[in-house]
């Protein structure tokens, strides 16, 4: 039917259908700001205005648009410049992936169209319409009251908040020009512009589309498949099944290689392990077709026993998960192991034996998910030389390339691999999930296939973070010297091992390198069940093994009627110590790693201030007499994380320079939002001393950008950023040669200084002369330069959370008051980003305390594969929040210009600090996550 | 192929929901969205143009049409001004904004079960669903009725036409909740309503979401406490009477046993606000 409306501004008249959303007709008229995210209405990312009103276009018939008037953020923009809030968005560094930003700019637009005087539960009514992953939502209202302020005609200072938050300890600390400056994301302006830069955003001429055929059984064998009458379909190109796809067992997990075992997958199995498991792809001329093309194939199933429990799966008799023959290096497929991991030294018992008190706690950690708004999504087509062309949403381009190649049989030179912007990835997008069989349907058919997963497809046959059960036993002396930890765990790694050995390798370190100790033990079973597949997600086993440890610390420190902040730093690992643990624990061989940079005093003491710690010692901080149901705490945990993979992560970069004295940096680095391309582009401006939009930078291709292993392991700043660093003093060498050349000076007394290079006398060229000079005049060259780095260290990141609640002692809701989280990650490089990765991960990880959970019926279908049913936190419901970079010193000598890591140990702590003030709050422990209202009630019952 | 109709009248409507040729579904957006593919029918009917989306204030009755939108009902002066801004909290806390301004009071009728804040209000305010019949006659059913337990069904034909709620003098509400965070959807909501004089509550209504399966009235436990002096002792003694009248079914959100106790627990403590609205 056709229908008529105003579109930003200019009228139109299309065709659409009822079954058409207005999100999809408005993408398909250009409006590419307005986002697939979940098409349940839940999370916002698709708004739009309509007549005003701030609509969900993805639940919305399109035909509902006649007559009406719509605006999205395509009709914001106003030519170059930007409209205010706009504006406000990009300078309080509200946008990360930038996914949500149309959505949130909208939502402002609608708020500051009725009221210019909002207050900040206005602005988070407004903001609590769109739901976001990467930033907690505190730099967005910044924006919202920012541009109120533009809106309103004020004059509106600097927005210097997030440098306000980088604190210096007395020591001095080195001044830059471009480093610790919260310059502009380089990308910020065309992200809340809503120009097409996601996977997405872009339609090639006969493009297929291709779906997935998944499992409704949690484990079962495929009898037979019959594709005959789905391949007859008008318009089905192609259908891909364990018949006719190549048999080739890999691990998908995006890692360096070779992928740690066990080697357990294929792209099409005869067997399924899941429900949401493969079982065909298909290419057709539309989605709906797609689905129907799903509906007529027929499966021949022969239903087996599934087990969901970790500990059922383990013994005798229980269903075989992994009984294929070629599956490789599986521990124990007989009892579901994937692997078994033992580490120790010292004599454990010796030392429990010798403690004069011994605490032991079973916790138990739930399975989460990442829930990037941009759902996984790939594009793939053959260029004109034939070679495949993958464009995807994925957090590792060139992990993709190697580890399809053998899958789809097309060697790694004619596969090119291109990363534009993502929508957020937190881990989910370490993966190759979705891009071998996009690829095989391209080779198939010869086109363009865009293959992508709705929101229930990335609930169920994405990845998650594992669930575990942690047993940790700790001794001390009366003194509150700890003498032994244990920690013995078993992981639930779901169907397939994917990044399980490595993510629990990680668990167990982080669970046993914050503290010395005589003597420690892990002990690690990472087992198989007929669930969803966990996998990466920020934090990597950290978050587990931190809310393990520091709740058994803080339980120890109360039995020992310790103070629980002068407990922890009598035994925290300390600047010069080695970290025992790690010479047995590793994802290859162990690096020896010990504690250089540090900072963790300075902010114990910082948070401390912030939250007011010693409130706790009060009575009347506890309870209130007029709220008899309530009663409050505080609580805390040290968190302590790596910086890259030792020995193994690498990144290089590659740069030359242009006539006017700009410079191309390529980087294979891998910018999720988090900001990487700005902050690497900051680090060659510091070397080169010119401003950092002379930088041009190109990331994540890899036929273009030199090798990254990608966004993963918080290496990004640390091991891509000393490469830019090497690269641009190669490149300094080189300018320097071509301007001693021109001003017939030595090249050793010249220095940079404002795009310039000057003599000790005052003469000086310009690095455009330079550039035009070397390119054009005389002995012509390219001024250009490689550099890879990778660091046999990898120095840990300290810092603090401390977490202030309100338990209601009748019902069980824990609300979360405040937050305070202080970190000291060496030099911090973009304050404002920083920032924004603090609050985020802090966000993402009170969800995992509080509420987020995957939950399960008893045949193992996901009950709650929607936002709505899985809570992620909305603006409106955030704590007070706090956060502070505490530099000490030059920071971390091994880092570029001092900086180490900040971009996951902000999931680290909260769990355990909440759980931690929930037991300060009522006098019990809760030994499970999440925290959620029904656990409290029945922990305070238990006590009557 | 699905068709799409937006008719300029009533009549043109109902002509349209009652066709025998094609199953039309009038569009009341819940405040839990569908996914447009869980649209059924031959044709959507969009009743954005039949006026039905205004809020009457009359003297004895406000009349809420059933294009309001949940935004429109927490925004509203007339509805927050009453009854303690209850329906204004409720309807607040169902959806989020954007939400909010497409979700409807008639998508909310025929969608009770979750959320239902907006739901356990209307049945505490012993609201009447008027319905058009296909000859444009009106129907009116009072909203238990409607709500059959959980299972509203429109009669092929029929529309919403609006919800009519009883304004009577020293009518007080409240409403409480317990859920994982704030914005979470509720494991157990609920609202109480009573028309307070100095000492006694009247006509007490206690609504109940989360510890049976549908959203209900707790009949027994009103009539415990009609005619009663209205006193703390009272309002507390009304947790083991509530738990008498549930039958949770336990879920991922909640266990039986957890939502029992909290229809009891919150139920108490809506009695208590109301006592507290006595004495103020």
């Amino acid at each position: 039917m056709e229908i008529d409306f105003t579109l930003n501004g200019k009228e139109i008249s299309c065709e659409a259908e009822p079954t058409d959303t207005l999100l999809d007709l408005l993408r398909y008229r250009g409006c590419y700001s307005v986002k697939r995210a979940c098409y349940t209405g839940e999370c916002g990312n698709c708004a739009v205005l309509m007549d005003g009103r701030l609509l969900p276009s993805c639940v919305m018939p399109a035909p509902q648009a006649q007559g009406h008037t719509i605006l999205t953020v395509e009709g914001l923009n106003e030519g170059k410049d930007l409209n205010p809030i706009q504006k406000a968005f990009v300078e309080t560094g509200a946008i990360q992936c930038g996914f949500c930003t149309p959505g949130m700019v909208l939502a402002t637009k609608a708020l500051l169209d009725k009221n210019l005087y909002p207050s900040l539960d206005d602005a988070k009514d407004a903001l609590g319409s769109i739901l976001c992953r990467c930033t907690g939502y505190y730099q967005p209202l910044d924006a919202v009251m920012r541009a109120a302020a533009y809106l309103r005609g004020e004059t509106v200072p600097p927005y210097t908040k997030a440098d306000e938050s980088v604190l210096f300890t007395n020591e001095s600390c080195p001044d830059f020009s471009a480093i610790r400056q919260s310059v502009q994301k380089v990308d910020a302006v065309k992200m809340v512009k809503g120009k097409p830069v996601y996977t997405d955003d872009i339609e090639l001429p006969g493009m297929l589309h291709g779906m997935l055929m998944t499992s409704p059984y949690a484990h079962a064998r495929i009898k037979n498949i019959d594709t005959s009458a789905a391949e007859a379909l008008p318009g089905v190109h192609a259908v891909l099944t364990y018949k006719n796809v190549k048999r080739y067992v890999y691990g998908s997990g995006g890692q360096t290689y070779p992928n740690p075992k066990p080697w357990d997958q294929v792209c099409l199995d005869n067997k399924v392990r899941f429900v949401g498991d493969r079982v065909a792809a298909v290419a057709a001329e539309s989605v709906e077709l797609c689905k129907k093309a799903i509906s007529l194939i027929k499966v021949d199933w022969e239903i087996l026993p599934a087990v969901f429990d970790m500990e059922e799966a383990m013994k005798d008799g229980a269903p075989i998960i992994h009984d294929e023959p070629d599956c490789i290096d599986v521990a124990d497929a007989s009892h579901n192991k994937a692997y078994v991991i033992d580490a120790n030294y010292g004599d454990l018992e010796k030392d429990f034996a010798e403690s004069d008190l011994v605490v032991e706690r079973v916790f138990h950690t739930q399975q989460v998910q990442q829930t990037p708004l941009e759902p996984h999504i790939v594009i793939s087509w053959l260029d004109e030389n034939d070679r495949l062309v993958i464009r995807t949403s994925t957090q590792v381009p060139f992990h993709v390339r190697r580890i399809i190649s053998p899958l789809i049989d097309v060697p790694v030179q004619n596969i090119r691999v291109i990363k534009p912007r993502i929508g957020g990835g937190f881990g989910a997008k370490q993966e190759v999930l979705l891009e071998d069989l996009c690829a095989l349907l391209t080779l198939r058919t010869g086109r363009p296939v865009r293959f992508y997963f709705d929101r229930q497809d990335e609930f169920r046959s994405s990845r998650s973070r594992h669930p575990d059960t942690i047993r940790f036993k700790v001794g001390v002396t009366k003194s509150g010297r700890i003498k032994a930890i244990e920690m013995d765990m078993i992981e639930n790694t779901g169907a397939y091992g994917v990044h399980g050995f490595t993510v629990c390798n990680v668990t167990g370190t982080r669970g046993l390198s914050t503290y010395r100790a005589d003597s420690m033990r892990f002990h690690a079973d990472i087992v198989y069940t007929n669930l969803p597949v966990p996998g990466a997600f920020r934090g990597y086993g950290g978050p587990q093994g931190i809310y393990g440890i520091e709740c058994i610390i803080d339980e120890v420190a109360e039995k020992l009627k310790m103070d629980p902040i002068k407990f922890r730093m009598k035994n925290v690992v300390r600047p010069g110590e080695k970290i025992k643990i790690m010479d047995k624990l590793a994802e290859f061989d162990p690096v020896p790693q010990k504690v250089n940079s540090y900072g963790l005093d300075a902010c114990i003491r910082k948070g401390m201030e912030a939250i007011d710690w010693n409130r706790r010692k009060s009575k009347q901080f506890h309870s209130d007499p007029s709220k008899p149901n309530i009663c409050r705490g505080i609580g805390m945990s040290i968190m302590m994380h790596g910086t890259a993979i030792a020995g193994i992560d690498m990144g290089a970069a590659a740069m030359k320079i242009n006539d006017d004295g700009s410079f191309n940096l390529n980087v294979g680095a891998t910018d999720l939002g988090t900001g990487s391309d700005t902050i690497l582009a900051q680090m060659a401006a510091e070397v080169l001393k010119i401003p950092v939009s002379k930088i041009v930078v190109y990331s994540s291709d890899t036929d273009f950008t030199p090798f990254d292993v990608g966004a993963y392991a918080s290496s990004t700043t640390y091991i891509s950023g000393m490469a830019v660093k090497k690269c641009a003093e190669k490149i300094k060498e080189q300018v320097l040669e071509r301007a001693a050349l021109m001003l017939q000076q030595p090249k050793d007394d010249l220095y940079l200084k404002d795009e310039k290079v000057y003599a000790p006398n005052g003469d000086h060229v310009t690095m455009e002369e330079i550039a035009l000079h070397s390119l054009h005049r005389k002995d012509q060259r390219q001024i250009a330069a490689y550099a890879s780095h990778v660091s046999p260290e990898c120095p840990p990141v300290f810092g603090t959370e401390f977490a202030e609640v309100e338990v209601d002692i009748e019902t069980g809701q824990v609300t979360p008051i405040k937050l305070v989280m202080t970190v000291s990650p060496g030099t911090v490089i973009n304050p404002t980003t920083a920032i924004g990765q603090l609050e985020g991960g802090q966000t993402t990880a009170l969800g995992y305390a509080l509420c987020e959970e995957m939950c399960y019926d008893n045949q193992g279908n996901l009950l709650n594969p929607r936002f709505g049913d899985y809570h992620i936190l909305q603006a409106d419901e955030m704590p007070l929040m706090e956060s502070y970079i505490i530099q000490e010193g030059d920071g971390e000598k091994t880092g570029p210009f001092g900086a180490k890591a900040l971009a996951e140990i902000p999931t680290d702590g909260v769990a355990p600090a909440i759980a931690n003030a929930v037991a300060n709050a009522i006098g019990s422990r809760i030994d499970s996550l999440p925290i959620y209202p029904e656990k409290v009630w029945r922990a305070i019952k238990s006590q009557h | 192929m699905m068709k799409y109709y937006r008719p300029e009248t009533v009549k043109k409507t109902l002509k349209l929901l009652g066709s025998q040729t094609e199953v039309c579904t009038p569009l009341y957006f819940p405040p839990r969205a569908k996914h447009l593919s869980q649209w059924q029918g031959d044709a959507l009917i969009d009743l954005s143009n039949l006026g039905l989306d205004t809020i009457k204030e009359k003297s004895k009755e406000i009349a809420v049409g059933s294009m309001v939108s949940f935004e429109t009902l927490a925004k509203s002066e007339i509805i927050h001004n009453r009854w303690d801004g209850v329906l204004s909290e409720a309807a607040h806390l169902s959806a989020t904004g954007a939400m909010r301004n497409l979700s409807t009071v008639g998508g909310v009728l025929l969608n009770p079960n979750f959320p239902a804040e907006v739901i356990l209000v209307f049945l505490a305010l012993d609201a009447v669903v008027i319905l058009l019949d296909e000859n444009g006659k009106e129907v009116r059913i009072p909203i238990e009725a409607f709500l059959n337990d959980g299972k509203p069904t429109l009669e092929r034909g029929m529309l919403i036409k609006e919800v009519i709620l009883p304004i009577r003098k020293n009518i007080h509400c409240a409403l409480e909740r317990v859920s994982r965070s704030k914005s979470d959807g509720s494991i157990v909501s609920v609202v109480v309503k009573g028309e307070l004089t100095q000492k006694t509550a009247h006509n007490v209504r206690i609504a109940v979401f989360g510890a049976n399966p549908a959203p209900k009235r707790c009949h027994s436990a009103e009539s415990y406490l009609s005619d009663k002096p209205f006193t703390y002792k009272l309002a507390e003694s009304i947790e083991e009477k509530i738990q008498d009248e549930t039958e949770a079914v336990g879920d991922y959100r909640g266990s039986a046993e957890y939502r029992e106790a909290m229809a009891g627990v919150l139920t108490k403590r809506a009695l208590i606000s109301l006592k507290k609205m006595m004495k103020a």
